[in-house]
């Protein structure tokens, strides 16, 4: 069974036509078969993509991907609540990611969806809750080794496991803006000033060293967290697909690189290929294995 | 309190210091095992710290004291301020009543632990442990280290030091103005 | 108890017994393990600590509540239902769970002791809360610091579960449950061990400049010697971006709400809580103390006023906020 490529939802605040390109670009992507789209990061933001996203979706559709809807990974204003109350009522067939617990008591009974890597899903019990209530693939939780994810699908065998697999790395979520606080100003009045960093605003310690990027009220790793195991080992705990959450680089030489290590294995190959993409920051791997999460990736 | 090492040599204090090891050493192990009696597995609250050699190192005596704790029980030596081959799993160093009171279980524990004049080496989770496993077992580093027998009395004049010295860090201790 | 259950910290059987001394109406406590989101070496309780101090909260007419409030580890779940077990064998008046697992055990093993939903699971709206009382019948819910009082005062409108709320200690600037910050520099996170900036990865060096906290090598912070400084955590850490340095996330503040305890009576606030298991007896008298004093001045028509500056020296590097609930900070 080869490794699926799916596309995470976009976690910066791109310009719209920049979001138009992009997805146009994606639409003519044969390696990626289902995409996510929606706001997940912050509830303000969503009136900006709220004509790009579903002309996106349309366009995405027709080119015959799989389209999957990303909400929310904080609600906090009532803004928030009607707009997940909406996407989670929804008649048809489209297809939901749930990226807050809030949003299980709003789905119709007997409706099927997606957990997100912001749901905190640590184990194989919690896990088959959700899929007791309608869960068809879990998005595993960034913190999570490959050897814990194992655990989950050897608890729920029938489970789809979908990895986070390259890019800048969701830490947390935070009631304040951290672009806004920066720039002097308040969650209230932010300006949108998180739109001057479409990769995520670099941090430094006072020594110099790069280790979070800012993204509005989330904080991201700098390091860029690229799944390397064998496709083997992936396959071993479970997983069915690969994430690659959208950057600023080359994104469809990404996928290219993924889906050649899909057939080869070439980890050496697949991390040269992907250095070369004018990354925002070093890859890192560390979780996978239990480590810290800016552990360096080494090519063995 | 104040030991003069600034009139002799250190060195010959530490000697001296150490001439009277045996006596002084054997008080303070009664100290402990009367704190170990008191307080039923308080020291095994140290969990994978137990056994561990710490090092507890007041700058203002000419000698330190290596201190090690389990749930069997505990031993204090008095050491010369020398690296120990094997190394402490912590060192703690500071002035005496700095090192007292943070471990005299009546202050809070964060604003202790990390205001004043302490140097911590080693693994800072050593401490930690340390000064919970005191903590929880109402004895401070006094009950080991200051042995009653040795000077009964005392106590209370420690205390009312310690209590002088958190009250003179309050009034000028306020963050300095990074913040 | 008044007219606010006051929730106070335990860290040690020392320490439980000083709160409710100095007038906590409840305290929460974890086992000696990673089950717990205190899980500092040295804190903590064994099972049979913990049936001595149900026992000894009881004769006192104050309840416990029992932290199993960690994601449990997948593979190694019987720990966790092993705290459960030990929770209900002691006779917790409550067990403060975060994990969907942890919840349902707690179910399987008793239909009826009392469930609260740690901060740790975050919810903050009522559809969240709703799941999980209609899944696990969770009967009270400690609400995030991320949210403002006048939110709270809207979420308890439409809430089917009690609201607990914090009001003094430690102040987390991500919203908890959902920061994963400290694994990524350290390898242990809240959610993954229980513990956040794990004290054998946290070093201090002296410099001339002063000192420096690092996690992991990393640094955290330059303090002048002798400043007062908090537990070093990555969200309280100053950060340089575009070469300029501050305190990125949130400055070394830690939380007060002493001032608006009348406002979150009103509201409907069935609890408040003070942070700080780790912080030892001194810290949980003195602030229990004066939260029973303000409590109990309002009770009688008063005011909070006298009591609203007594802890400002326990305070992260000596500074207060009323955080979120105060929209300012916003």
């Amino acid at each position: 069974m080869t490794l699926e490529i799916t596309l995470g939802p976009l976690l910066f605040n791109w310009a719209a036509e920049d979001i138009a390109g992009f997805y146009e670009r994606m639409a003519g992507e044969p390696l990626v078969r289902r995409i996510y789209l929606g706001e997940v990061v912050c509830g303000k933001r969503e009136p900006l993509a709220a004509a790009t996203l579903p002309e996106a979706a349309d366009r995405l559709r027709d080119a015959g991907k799989e389209v999957v809807w990303s909400t929310l990974g904080l609600i906090s204003s009532p803004r928030d609540r009607r707009l997940l109350q909406g996407v989670a009522q929804q008649d048809g067939p489209r297809l939901l990611e749930l990226n807050d617990i809030a949003a299980l008591s709003l789905l119709p009974p007997g409706r099927t969806f997606i957990a997100g890597p912001l749901l905190n899903i640590y184990n194989g019990s919690a896990a088959q809750i959700l899929v007791d209530r309608g869960c068809e693939r879990l998005c595993a939780n960034v913190e999570l080794s490959l050897a814990a994810i194992g655990e989950i699908h050897r608890a729920c065998p029938d489970l789809e496991i979908e990895l986070f697999g390259f890019g800048r790395l969701p830490l947390a979520l935070s009631a304040r803006c951290h672009h806004a606080r920066q720039a002097g100003l308040s969650k209230d009045t932010c300006r949108f000033v998180c739109d001057r960093d479409p990769d995520g605003q670099a941090v430094q310690t006072l020594e110099g060293a790069s280790i979070f990027s800012i993204n509005g009220i989330q904080t991201l790793s700098h390091g860029v967290h690229t799944v390397a195991a064998s496709p083997d080992d992936l396959r071993a705990a479970g997983v069915r697909a690969l994430r690659l959450s959208p950057h600023v680089c080359d994104m469809s030489a990404v996928i290219a690189a993924y889906g050649r290590y899909f057939e080869t294995g070439d980890r050496g190959r697949l991390l040269a290929q992907l250095r070369a993409c004018d990354l925002p920051g070093p890859l890192v791997d560390g979780y996978l294995d239990g480590a810290p999460g800016m552990r360096l990736a080494a090519a063995l | 309190m104040r030991f003069s090492g600034e009139r002799l040599p250190a060195r010959i204090l530490t000697d001296l210091a150490l001439a009277l090891r045996p006596p002084v050493e054997m008080l303070l192990n009664l100290a402990v095992r009367r704190a170990w009696r008191r307080s039923a597995n308080a020291f095994g609250r140290l969990g994978r710290f137990q056994h561990r050699p710490y090092l507890i190192d007041p700058a203002d005596l000419p000698v330190a004291f290596e201190l090690t704790l389990s749930e069997d029980g505990g031993a204090v030596k008095v050491v010369r301020r020398v690296p120990r081959p094997n190394g402490y799993v912590a060192e703690i160093s500071g002035g005496l009543i700095d090192l007292l009171a943070l471990f005299d279980g009546s202050a809070d524990a964060d604003a202790t632990f990390f205001a004043g004049g302490l140097t911590i080496y080693g693994d800072t989770g050593a401490v930690l442990a340390l000064h919970n496993a005191l903590e929880a077992a109402n004895l401070r580093l006094a009950d080991l280290l200051v042995p009653a027998a040795l000077a009964p009395g005392l106590d209370p004049i420690l205390q009312r030091i310690v209590d002088w010295r958190r009250a003179t860090r309050r009034a000028g201790g306020e963050p300095h103005g990074v913040y | 108890m008044g007219s606010i259950e006051l929730v106070c910290p335990a860290g040690s059987p020392a320490m439980l017994e000083a709160a409710i001394e100095a007038g906590a109406d409840s305290v929460y406590c974890g086992l000696r393990d990673e089950t717990n989101a205190r899980n500092f070496p040295g804190l903590n309780f064994d099972a049979s600590e913990l049936t001595r101090a149900v026992d000894f909260a009881h004769r006192k007419g104050a309840k416990v509540l029992v932290a199993i409030n960690t994601f449990a580890r997948a593979g190694g779940e019987d720990r966790w239902r092993s705290s459960v077990g030990a929770a209900i064998t002691a006779g917790a008046d409550a067990i403060i769970a975060a994990d969907l697992a942890v919840l349902a055990h707690v179910r399987e093993l008793s239909p009826t002791v009392r469930l609260h939903l740690s901060v740790q699971a975050a919810a903050n709206t009522p559809e969240a809360i709703r799941f999980y009382v209609e899944t696990f019948g969770v009967r009270r819910v400690v609400v995030p610091r991320v949210m403002s009082a006048p939110e709270i005062a809207e979420l308890i409108k439409e809430s089917p579960a009690e609201i607990e709320a914090f009001v003094f200690g430690g102040l987390c600037v991500m919203t908890e449950g959902r920061c994963a910050l400290s694994s990524y520099v350290s390898g242990q996170s809240p959610n993954l061990s229980g513990v956040c900036s794990p004290p054998e990865a946290v070093s201090f060096e002296r410099t001339a400049e002063g000192m420096v906290s690092r996690l992991a090598g990393l640094a955290l912070d330059k303090t002048p010697a002798g400043a007062t400084a908090g537990y070093p955590t990555l969200c309280k850490g100053r950060f340089a971006t575009d070469g300029e340095a501050a305190y990125l996330f949130e400055e070394p503040t830690s939380l007060n709400a002493m001032g608006l305890l009348a406002r979150l009576r009103d509201a409907g606030v069935t609890a408040v809580k003070i942070e700080g298991r780790q912080r030892g007896k001194a810290y949980v008298a003195r602030v229990t103390g004066a939260f029973r004093k303000a409590i109990d001045a309002l009770d009688r028509g008063g005011s909070t006023a006298p009591y609203e500056h007594m802890l400002t020296d326990l305070a992260e590097g000596g500074r207060e906020t009323e955080g979120a609930y105060n929209r300012r900070w916003r």
